[in-house]
């Protein structure tokens, strides 16, 4: 009798088990098939030591995964503007929301970076003539040139689509890579239905404001205070930039405090528990969520457990300054800056003070800045790359003035650097207190050619890395955003 | 072969695989799931007719067990802190679940086949 009873309690237990792993199993196997881009292929360099470097884009599309336009009715419930205004561009395929999330797979807590839509930066396997740009357009001019070249060969509708929409996810990853200096490891896309969508599968969120807003643009209309927003809300709140003291780098804020809102809310009402709700957040992935082929989301999801429990702090990169190029108002960036502060945090050596304009800058290539004043068409990204290829560090690629002759100007501790440059351009290298630390300017003038350039010092055997930046707690892009709870924000 | 006997190739075998994967893969996988399937059909197989019944309710206690030691074997990180482990572990048993309806399959096919046999 005791034999049957333990056989009984056996093969109930064994079924339980297989019970228990086959709901889990089909549910993974919904997870895997989340991932249907390759715009991240094998080849990609990745994260050391286990770490996952995670970019999460925001495409302000108000088109479908097909191109499709929205119904009228879903851009209404949006607030993002009329058919017509949808028929006349409106939102493009900009990526309004780049944010670069660190995990390290030590336990310790995350960081993640927003990058501000309109940093003025180098496009990477970019096509089409345009190189440089606002950072939120390498996405929508990549595809479109992509599409150009696709339309020629015949191919059309949703395929078309999907290839432009590849090329651009290329594009825009790469840029980042770039821009940072550290690898992307995985992406994760999502469009304006598809962030109201997951708000609303998550049954709203919870969000803290310093001051009363209201905004036509966006939709925004809340007042102080801390309170519960629904889907449709949730995205004005991510949108909102207008009335805002610093417009689109406050609202790298608003984004960042959804998201910290969103692993709270996973940690406290135990999301991962009720079943329903996990079907409706795993329904809109599949979606309205476009994820690389080769994420495991489910040994993801093991790494990252310390983002519902808090462990994660947000910030926004810093900016220089605000400028005008070709009529449009963009953020002028110092890219080794920007580099050596994502570079020094996600390996965990950052620095505790900026490091000083003087010695530091000498003992490390310095950065080039290249702007074409008159020279020919291109010539400025082709020095850029070929200094780069040669050692020293790719800063500022753009144009200036119109100049007859070429001119070379540097910043303090760039001296070295700026003679060895100057000399293969045939000029007399200036100092200019105008021009940043650490940096050498070339200003092309009309018949500047691509000259014999010199090799920058570097430590044999490894790549320059940029020198260690504290992330800065003043200035336009504001301070951290804790996670892990409702922090309040502009 | 007695019934405990069985058990005991299918969990010997499955063992041995489980380390080999650990020790190659970094966790459980593909041999684990093999070693899985081929224990389950020779315990089945070479257990005496009285006593094979015993083998049915066996491969997913036996892959739960060993899918969690290949795990532990693979990367020692996940055995750190309990919450980690349990969160490793039921990954790994949820993605062993074709192997395990495999092996419980194919085990029951062969008993239901050598009981239609000693019938005759």
């Amino acid at each position: 009798m005791a034999g049957v009873v333990a056989y009984a309690l056996t093969c109930s237990l064994s079924a339980l088990v297989l019970v228990v792993s086959g709901f889990g199993y089909f549910f993974y196997d919904n997870l895997r098939s989340l991932g249907s881009s390759h715009a991240i292929d094998g080849s990609a360099p990745k994260s050391k030591d286990g770490a996952v470097n995670i970019l999460l884009i925001g495409l302000d599309s108000r088109k479908d995964q097909n191109g499709n336009d929205l119904p009228v009715a879903i851009l209404d419930q949006l607030h993002a503007g009329s058919k017509q205004g949808v028929d006349n561009g409106v939102g493009g395929y900009n990526t309004n929301t780049l944010i670069l999330l660190h995990v390290p797979n030590d336990g310790s807590k995350a960081t993640a970076f927003s990058i501000p839509r309109d940093d003025y930066v180098t496009y990477y396997q970019a096509l089409g003539p345009q190189q440089h740009g606002k950072i939120k357009e390498a996405y929508g001019v990549t595809k479109y040139y992509r599409e150009l070249q696709l339309s020629k060969q015949g191919v059309h509708g949703s395929a078309l689509e999907h290839q432009g929409r590849e090329a651009a996810r290329k594009a825009t990853i790469a840029t980042v890579q770039d821009l940072t200096g550290v690898p992307v490891d995985h992406f994760a896309e999502i469009n304006l239905a598809g962030f109201y969508d997951l708000a609303t599968a998550l049954g709203g969120v919870e969000v803290c404001l310093k001051h009363a807003v209201k905004d036509s643009y966006s939709g925004a209309d809340f007042p102080a205070g801390r309170q519960h927003l629904n889907g449709s809300q949730a995205l004005a709140f991510v949108r909102q930039r207008h009335g805002l003291d610093n417009g689109d780098l406050d609202r790298t804020h608003r984004q960042q405090a959804f998201l910290s809102s969103v692993t709270h809310q996973l940690r406290t009402q135990g999301v991962f528990g009720d079943l329903g709700k996990m079907q409706g957040l795993l329904n809109v992935a599949k979606k309205d969520v476009v994820i690389d082929a080769g994420w495991d989301v489910l040994g993801f999801a093991q790494q990252a457990q310390n983002l519902t429990g808090g462990k994660i702090e947000f910030h926004t990169l810093p900016i220089e300054r605000y400028g005008l190029i070709h009529g449009q108002d963009v953020n002028i960036i110092d890219p080794a800056k920007v580099k050596g502060i994502v570079q020094s945090t996600f390996s965990g050596k950052r620095s505790t003070a900026p490091s000083p304009g003087t010695s530091a800058a000498s003992a490390a290539p310095s950065t080039v800045d290249v702007l074409n004043g008159g020279g020919r068409a291109g010539l400025a990204v082709r020095i850029a790359d070929r200094l780069a290829g040669q050692g020293y560090l790719k800063g500022n690629v753009g144009n200036t003035r119109v100049r007859s002759r070429t001119a070379v100007r540097y910043g303090t501790g760039a001296n070295a650097a700026a003679r060895q440059v100057a000399r293969a351009f045939g000029v007399t290298a200036t100092a200019d207190p105008t021009v940043s630390a650490g940096h050498v300017e070339i200003d092309l003038g009309r018949n500047a050619a691509m000259p014999n350039l010199p090799t920058a010092t570097k430590p044999t055997g490894t790549k320059p890395t940029a020198q260690p930046q504290a992330i800065p707690t003043s200035g336009a892009q504001g301070g951290a955003v804790e996670g892990g709870g409702i922090p309040c924000v502009n | 072969m007695t019934g405990p006997g069985g058990v005991l190739v299918l969990v010997g075998i499955a063992a041995v695989s489980a380390l080999a994967d650990g020790l190659t893969e970094g966790g459980p996988g593909l041999i684990l799931d093999v070693g899985l399937v081929l224990g389950a059909v020779v315990a089945a197989m070479s257990t005496s007719a009285r006593a094979m019944w015993l083998i049915i309710p066996m491969p997913p206690l036996v892959f739960s067990v060993m899918a969690v030691a290949a795990g532990v074997v693979g990367d020692q990180n996940t055995s750190r802190s309990l919450t980690r482990l349990a969160t490793a572990a039921a990954t790994w048993i949820t993605k062993g679940f074709v192997a395990m309806v495999a092996a419980t399959l194919l085990g029951v096919m062969v008993i239901v086949v050598r009981a239609a046999n000693r019938r005759f």
